[in-house]
């Protein structure tokens, strides 16, 4: 048997633990910081929270007339994107998703959709009163251009001026779930404003 | 040769799986089934895949292989710099599944097999008591886990839970028709009135939703906090919960990655100490690979 010096086998035993107890600790350190889900990062907290379940984004492209019109549509690159954010909602991840949208072209569909009203049960309402249009990503953006949206249709059936993007709103919001009253609340989070 | 109706047939037999079970405990066995678990339940990442399909290459020609160091150097690196890119976005098991590469890696460098067999049983009694008491502390400081939020959540909610749900008596309707309001509340061209959905829920869910946030809870507690003993028959009893957490709940939660890798730390720690318990870690690796059958879809009848 060789003989290992003492230090080498304390080592042989401990290093993996203590980087271990590090990176948890650092996990619940940007769980209290920065909501980082406690499902990653090595705290070993699956299950602990049901964030995986309420936790999403609503994204909105503004233009120059200050209307927000809101993205349903992404690249797969920018879903991957929107699902970091939504796991580590950090102001880096929310720049690095509205970088990467304004660096897309989009078109939009030919139909406006409205808005509609909905009740806490799931029931239409009523017609809201606003009416966007559904945007697609159509390419990369490769000019200094300010408009992204499909600008001959745009110009056509809306407006003559091509729309400037003149920003990008991401909403982070949570639903908290009250199991006596078997409601489940959104709160509006976050907002990260990206401007042009 | 031993017939059906031969009466020294199944006494043969179990002998023969006791021998079996002798040679792969004197074996490297939790190197082997580390390799296993790399290969079917690792990273995804191509950097990942192309060094463990290596690996298990060259343990297939050359299983001595198994046991350098580089060749565990080499699987730990890939892993750590997948983990490194994907840190925020990394499930826990993933994690664990490196850091134990990185326990193979280390426990391969020493040529005393004793000591490599200590590193294993030290570290495998380690991750397991961080794992439990990890989860546990987690859950504790949460603030929807302990009311029960949670679970009934994942049963109203997650489709993952939904044939576990109408094995224990939920209605899948129910699941269906709250995930399409909350569809609709997070539906960026719909307004929800005061941003509120009513979710369709009853007693039964409720009682389901306890039960299993207790059952949870407490199996987890438990098996850390017994194993931190050390002892012969504490370690049992952890044994016996631990086998009974990944009989459980590897069915309904479709997490067999971190199933397997439990069985391998508890086959790891219980491998020199019981026979018994080692087969059974090795039954319950089967039992999670076996449950990624469809079996929701049976249920379901989807």
């Amino acid at each position: 048997m060789t003989r290992v010096p003492r230090i080498v086998r304390w080592a042989m035993f401990c290093t993996i633990p203590l980087i271990a107890i590090l990176i948890a600790a650092r996990q619940l350190y940007l769980h209290a910081t920065e909501d980082l889900s406690t499902w990653k990062g090595g705290g070993m907290g699956m299950f602990a929270n049901a964030d995986n379940l309420t936790r999403y984004l609503k994204i909105y492209l503004v233009f120059g007339d200050d209307q927000r019109h809101p993205l349903l549509h992404l690249t797969d690159a920018q879903w991957r994107l929107e699902d970091r954010a939504l796991r580590y909602p950090s102001e880096s991840n929310f720049r690095a998703l509205a970088d990467s949208i304004r660096a897309t072209a989009w078109w939009a569909g030919k139909e406006k959709i409205p808005l509609n009203v909905f009740d806490s049960t799931g029931q239409k309402i009523r017609d809201g009163t606003g009416q966007f249009y559904d945007l697609y990503p159509a390419h990369p953006r490769t000019g200094p251009e300010q408009a992204d949206i499909d600008i001959e249709y745009w110009k056509a059936k809306y407006d003559p001026k091509p729309l400037a993007l003149t920003g990008i709103d991401i909403e982070y919001w949570k639903g908290s779930y009250d199991p006596k009253t078997m409601e489940l609340t959104a709160a509006l989070a976050q907002t990260f404003v990206s401007k042009d | 040769m031993a017939s059906v109706a031969d009466p020294v047939g199944p006494s043969l037999l179990v002998t023969r799986l006791g021998e079996a079970l002798r040679e792969i405990r004197k074996g490297d066995s939790v190197t082997y089934l580390t390799l296993f678990l790399a290969v079917v339940f690792g990273f995804q990442s191509w950097l990942f895949q192309l060094s463990v399909q290596l690996a298990l290459l060259v343990v297939l020609l050359a299983p001595s292989m198994a046991q350098r160091p580089a060749l565990w150097f080499l699987l730990s690196m890939a892993a750590s710099i997948t983990l490194v890119h994907e840190r925020d976005l990394a499930d826990n098991h993933k994690y664990l599944l490196c850091y134990w590469l990185w326990v193979m890696c280390i426990a391969h460098i020493p040529t005393d097999r004793e000591l490599r067999d200590r590193i294993i049983r030290f570290n495998a009694r380690f991750f397991l008591i961080f794992i439990f008491l990890g989860a546990a502390l987690q859950k504790f400081l949460s603030s929807t886990y302990m009311t029960g939020g949670m679970f009934e959540l994942e049963l109203l909610l997650d489709d993952r839970f939904r044939a576990f749900g109408h094995l224990v008596g939920i209605d899948p309707s129910l699941g269906e028709e709250n995930l399409r309001r909350f569809n609709l509340l997070q539906h960026p061209y719909v307004q929800v009135l005061d941003d509120k959905i009513k979710l369709l829920s009853n007693d039964h869910v409720h009682y389901v939703a306890k039960l299993v946030t207790l059952y949870d809870f407490y199996v987890q507690v438990a098996i850390g906090v017994l194993l931190l003993f050390c002892r012969e028959v504490t370690d049992m009893f952890a044994d016996l919960l631990l086998l009974f957490f990944i009989f459980t709940t590897y069915l309904p939660a479709p997490v067999w990655g971190f199933g397997v890798t439990l069985s391998v730390l508890g086959f790891a720690l219980a491998k020199e100490r019981s026979q018994f318990m080692s087969a059974a870690y090795l039954l319950a690796m089967g039992a999670v690979v076996v449950y990624q059958v469809p079996w929701g879809d049976w249920v379901l009848g989807t």
